[in-house]
C-alpha cells in the first residue's frame, strides 16, 4: 500500500463547488479562531493595542487571554472574537475573524520596531466566492505619548529567487520557490503527492534583512489562502491558513513549521532595484479593492466542445506559419533529412516510415500501410547528427501531430506523440512518450539501448528569448511539471504558471522536454534543450478558436540558477 | 485668421505648474496689431491667452496620464472618447533638442492646434498573440519598445467652453 496520498484528481482539475456567501457564513461562523497544533503564544494576553494604518483603518485590541480578544475597526463598537497568535523571533503573527462578516484579520506586528502590517481578508469579493481576498495595509502599533514611526514594512524583490522546503507542525510539508514578485510556485508533498507544482498570485513584504512576510491565494483552484512570516536565515515559520479546500471544509489553522533553504536563483532587475514598485508596463493595477494582476486561465482560454472545436480546426490549420514571435531565434532550418528514407521502430506502438522528399515535404506511412501521407514539416539540426522534427499525421483521429528527436550517431529516437483532446476539454492536448530506433540503410541500432527519462533537469531555471520583447524562463519545478514566468519590463519575473511536464535524456546537456498547459490554453510545447550551445528548438501543438497550429518554437537561453530540490521527490 | 503663440522656452509642457505664470510671445497678425489698445483687443488678446494656458493644461494632464498608464482618463479628454485609443505610444518626454511648440488658436477661437516636440517610447503589439504574448499582456507586456524623436501633432476643439483634444498624432523626426 503507497505510503503518499495522491488526490484522485490533481488541484487543476478538481472542479471546486461554488460556494454561495450564505454557505461561507454559515461555515465561517461555525468557528470560533484559528485552531493549532503548537501552543498559541500569549505574547498579546492582558494587553491592548492599537494599530494605525496608513490609509485610515485602526485597529484596537483587548486581549483576554491567548485566543480571546475584542477589536473594535475604526474605533467603531467592539466585538469579541476568537483568535490565535504565534511568534518568531520579535515578530508576532495574530490571526482573527470578525463574527458576523465574512471579513478577518491577519496581523504581523514586529514588536521591536511597532511597525504593523495588516493583511484584511475577505470571502465573496470575487466572481468566486471562496477566492480569498486581501488588502494589505502598512501602519505601526501607536505608542501613547511617542511620534509614529516614519519606516513601514514594504514590497520587496529581497526574496525572489528564493526557494525553501517547508513542514508545518501539522506535519504538512511543502516545497515553495519565490520566482517572481507576483507568484510564486508550490508544490504540495505531503496533501497532494509531490507530482504538480502550482502557482498562485503572491505578496512579498519585507520586515528585514531575515524576516519576511509571504502569502499566497490559490486563485483559479480553491481559492484558499496561506500566509506566513519567515526567517530566511533560520528556515522557520509562522503562519496561517484560510480557505475551503476541495470537500469544502473550512481549513483555518495558524501553524509554526521548520524548513530548509533550497537555493537561490537569478534576479533580473537593474542593480538597485529591491523591488518597492511593481513594473507593470502600461497595465494598471486594478482599482478594486486588493486588486492586483492574478492570471486566470480559464476565463482567458475557456473550454470549447468538441464540434465547435472541429469546426474551427476545419477552417484553420496552420503549419509552422513564418510570422510567430515564439520562434524569433529558431536555429535555422535543417536539410540533414532531405533525400533520406528511414523507418522509425517505437517500443509498443508504430513503426512509421518515411520519406523525406525536399527540406520541408515529407511521406510517412504506418509499417504495412499502403498509402503515403504527404505533410509539411520543419526540422533543426539541435547537435551534430541530433536532428528534431515535427509533424501532423493526417487523418488520424485525434489530429495527431508528432514531434520528433533521432540521434543518428546512437541510431536512437523518441517521439512526444501529441493528440487533441481530453476527458477534461476538447481543445486541450495529450501527450504520449514513445521510445524506439532509427532504422535506416548503414545505421545498425541498439537492441536494448533507449534514451531515457532524467531528473537532471529538476530544480534548474532557465531564460527563453523567443523573439525581441518575448522573454519567459522555465523553472522544471518538479520531475513532473514545469512552470513559466513572464518578465515585467524591468526584468522582475512577473504572472507564472503551471502545468506537467516530463524530461527525457538525448545526450549530456541535451534534453527532450515537454510541458501540457493543462486547464489553461492546452498547449503542449516541445522543446529540445542544448545545455553546450544555449540555444533550444521546439514544436508548439495547440487547437482553439482561431483552428488547429503546430508551431516552431526557437529561443535563447542563459541558466537563472538552480534549487537544490531533488532529494524531495525520491521514492 | 489666426494667432500663434510660441512658448519663450523649449518644452514648455514638461514644466509643472508654469501654466499661468510662463512668459508667452504673442505673434499676432496685422490686423490684431491695428486693434491694439483697443478695449475688443485687450479682451481678445486674454481670451487668447487663457485658451493657450488651458491647451497646455490639457497637453500636460494627457502626457500625465499616458506616462502613468492611465488610458482611460486620457481617453476622457478627448472630443470623442470613446473612440479614442491613446495607446500608441507609451511615454512622452522632453527632447532637449527639440524645436520651439506651438499652439495656434483659430480666429473663431473654438479650434486650435499644436506641435510638441518630444521623444516618444512607442509601443508595438507582438503579433500574433501566442499564449505566451496574451501572457505578457495581461501584465502590461506583450510589446516591442524603441524611443522616436518627433512631434505631438494636435488638434483641438472647444466644447461647452473647455478644450477638448480632437485628434492627436506622433509623427518621428
Amino acid at each position: 500500500m503507497s505510503a503518499t496520498r495522491y488526490p484522485q484528481e490533481q488541484m487543476h482539475r478538481i472542479k471546486y463547488t461554488k460556494l454561495t456567501g450564505a454557505q461561507i457564513s454559515a461555515k465561517l461562523a461555525a468557528v470560533a479562531g484559528p485552531t493549532s497544533s503548537s501552543p498559541l503564544s500569549d505574547a498579546f494576553a492582558g494587553e491592548s493595542l492599537k494599530i494605525v494604518t496608513d490609509g485610515g483603518l485602526t485597529l484596537s485590541y483587548r486581549f483576554s487571554s491567548a485566543n480571546k480578544l475584542t477589536v473594535s475597526e475604526n474605533d467603531g463598537k467592539a466585538v469579541q472574537a476568537g483568535y490565535g497568535a504565534l511568534t518568531l523571533d520579535h515578530v508576532a503573527l495574530l490571526s482573527h475573524l470578525v463574527p458576523g462578516t465574512q471579513r478577518g484579520y491577519h496581523v504581523i506586528v514586529d514588536r521591536d520596531t511597532n511597525l504593523a502590517t495588516v493583511f484584511e481578508v475577505w470571502f465573496s469579493g470575487y466572481e468566486d466566492n471562496r477566492e480569498v481576498q486581501r488588502q494589505i495595509h502598512y501602519g505601526y502599533v501607536e505608542q501613547p505619548g511617542k511620534p509614529a514611526p516614519t519606516a513601514r514594512h514594504s514590497i520587496t524583490n529581497r526574496i525572489e529567487g528564493k526557494g525553501f522546503y517547508w513542514q508545518q507542525d501539522n506535519g504538512i510539508e511543502t516545497i515553495e520557490y519565490y520566482p517572481t514578485v507576483l507568484y510564486s510556485n508550490f508544490v504540495e508533498l505531503t496533501r497532494l503527492g509531490g507530482e504538480l507544482s502550482f502557482c498562485g498570485p503572491s505578496d512579498y513584504i519585507k520586515i528585514d534583512d531575515d524576516l519576511y512576510i509571504y502569502s499566497r491565494v490559490e486563485c483559479e483552484m480553491s481559492g484558499t489562502m496561506t500566509l506566513y512570516v519567515l526567517d530566511a536565515n533560520r528556515a522557520e515559520q509562522v503562519g496561517v491558513r484560510l480557505g475551503f479546500g476541495a470537500s469544502d471544509a473550512l481549513e483555518y489553522y495558524v501553524f509554526r513549521g521548520r524548513g530548509e533553504w533550497l537555493g537561490q536563483i537569478a534576479q533580473f532587475e537593474p542593480f538597485g532595484d529591491v523591488g518597492t514598485t511593481i513594473a507593470l508596463g502600461n497595465r494598471q493595477v486594478p482599482q478594486a479593492k486588493g486588486g492586483r494582476p492574478v492570471y486566470r486561465p480559464m476565463k482567458t482560454n475557456p473550454a470549447m466542445s468538441k464540434p465547435d472545436l472541429e469546426a474551427a480546426i476545419a477552417k484553420t490549420t496552420s503549419l509552422f506559419a513564418e510570422k510567430n514571435p515564439m520562434a524569433g531565434n529558431k536555429l535555422p532550418i535543417s536539410e540533414y533529412l532531405k533525400g533520406k528514407e528511414l523507418t522509425l521502430r517505437y517500443d509498443g506502438w508504430l513503426a512509421l516510415e518515411y520519406r523525406f522528399d525536399d527540406v520541408q515535404k515529407l511521406r510517412w506511412r504506418r509499417e504495412g500501410e499502403a498509402a503515403w501521407h504527404e505533410e509539411r514539416y520543419e526540422s533543426w539540426e539541435a547537435a551534430p547528427g541530433v536532428v528534431m522534427f515535427g509533424h501532423l499525421m493526417s487523418g488520424a483521429p485525434d489530429h495527431d501531430a508528432c514531434s520528433i528527436v533521432m540521434d543518428f550517431d546512437q541510431a536512437l529516437v523518441t517521439c512526444l506523440h501529441g493528440t487533441m483532446g481530453t476527458p477534461y476539454m476538447a481543445n486541450e492536448a495529450a501527450v504520449k512518450t514513445r521510445f524506439g530506433v532509427i532504422e535506416m540503410k548503414g545505421l545498425v541500432p541498439p537492441k536494448y539501448r533507449r534514451h531515457q527519462y532524467t531528473d537532471e533537469l529538476v530544480g534548474s531555471a532557465i531564460t527563453w528569448n523567443y523573439s525581441p520583447g518575448l522573454t519567459s524562463m522555465h523553472l522544471y519545478s518538479t520531475p513532473h511539471s514545469l512552470s513559466w514566468i513572464i518578465f515585467l519590463e524591468n526584468g522582475s519575473g512577473g504572472l507564472e504558471w503551471s502545468g506537467p511536464a516530463s524530461y527525457v535524456k538525448i545526450r549530456d546537456e541535451l534534453y527532450f522536454a515537454y510541458w501540457l498547459e493543462e486547464a489553461c490554453n492546452g498547449t503542449l510545447g516541445t522543446i529540445l534543450i542544448n545545455l553546450r550551445t544555449m540555444h533550444d528548438s521546439g514544436v508548439g501543438y495547440h487547437a482553439g478558436p482561431e483552428g488547429l497550429r503546430l508551431s516552431s518554437i526557437g529561443a535563447h537561453a542563459r541558466l537563472a540558477g538552480r534549487f537544490d530540490v531533488l532529494k524531495y521527490f525520491s521514492t | 485668421m489666426k494667432s500663434t503663440v510660441n512658448s519663450a522656452r523649449r518644452g514648455f509642457l514638461w514644466k509643472a505648474g508654469a501654466a499661468l505664470s510662463a512668459p508667452l510671445a504673442l505673434v499676432a497678425a496685422s490686423g490684431d496689431a491695428r486693434a491694439a489698445g483697443t478695449h475688443d483687443a485687450a479682451r481678445a488678446r486674454l481670451t487668447e491667452l487663457e485658451d493657450v494656458n488651458a491647451i497646455r493644461e490639457l497637453m500636460r494632464r494627457y502626457v500625465r496620464h499616458v506616462n502613468a498608464g492611465a488610458h482611460d482618463e486620457a481617453a476622457a479628454l478627448f472630443a470623442e472618447p470613446a473612440r479614442t485609443d491613446t495607446r500608441f505610444a507609451r511615454a512622452f518626454a522632453a527632447d532637449p533638442a527639440g524645436g520651439e511648440d506651438a499652439i495656434e488658436i483659430a480666429a473663431s477661437g473654438t479650434t486650435a492646434t499644436g506641435c510638441l516636440h518630444c521623444t516618444a517610447e512607442i509601443e508595438t503589439p507582438i503579433e500574433p498573440v501566442t499564449p505566451l504574448v496574451a501572457m505578457a499582456r495581461a501584465q502590461g507586456g506583450g510589446v516591442l519598445k524603441r524611443t522616436d524623436r518627433g512631434t505631438l501633432e494636435a488638434a483641438y476643439v472647444k466644447r461647452d467652453g473647455t478644450w477638448k483634444i480632437e485628434r492627436i498624432t506622433f509623427r518621428a523626426a
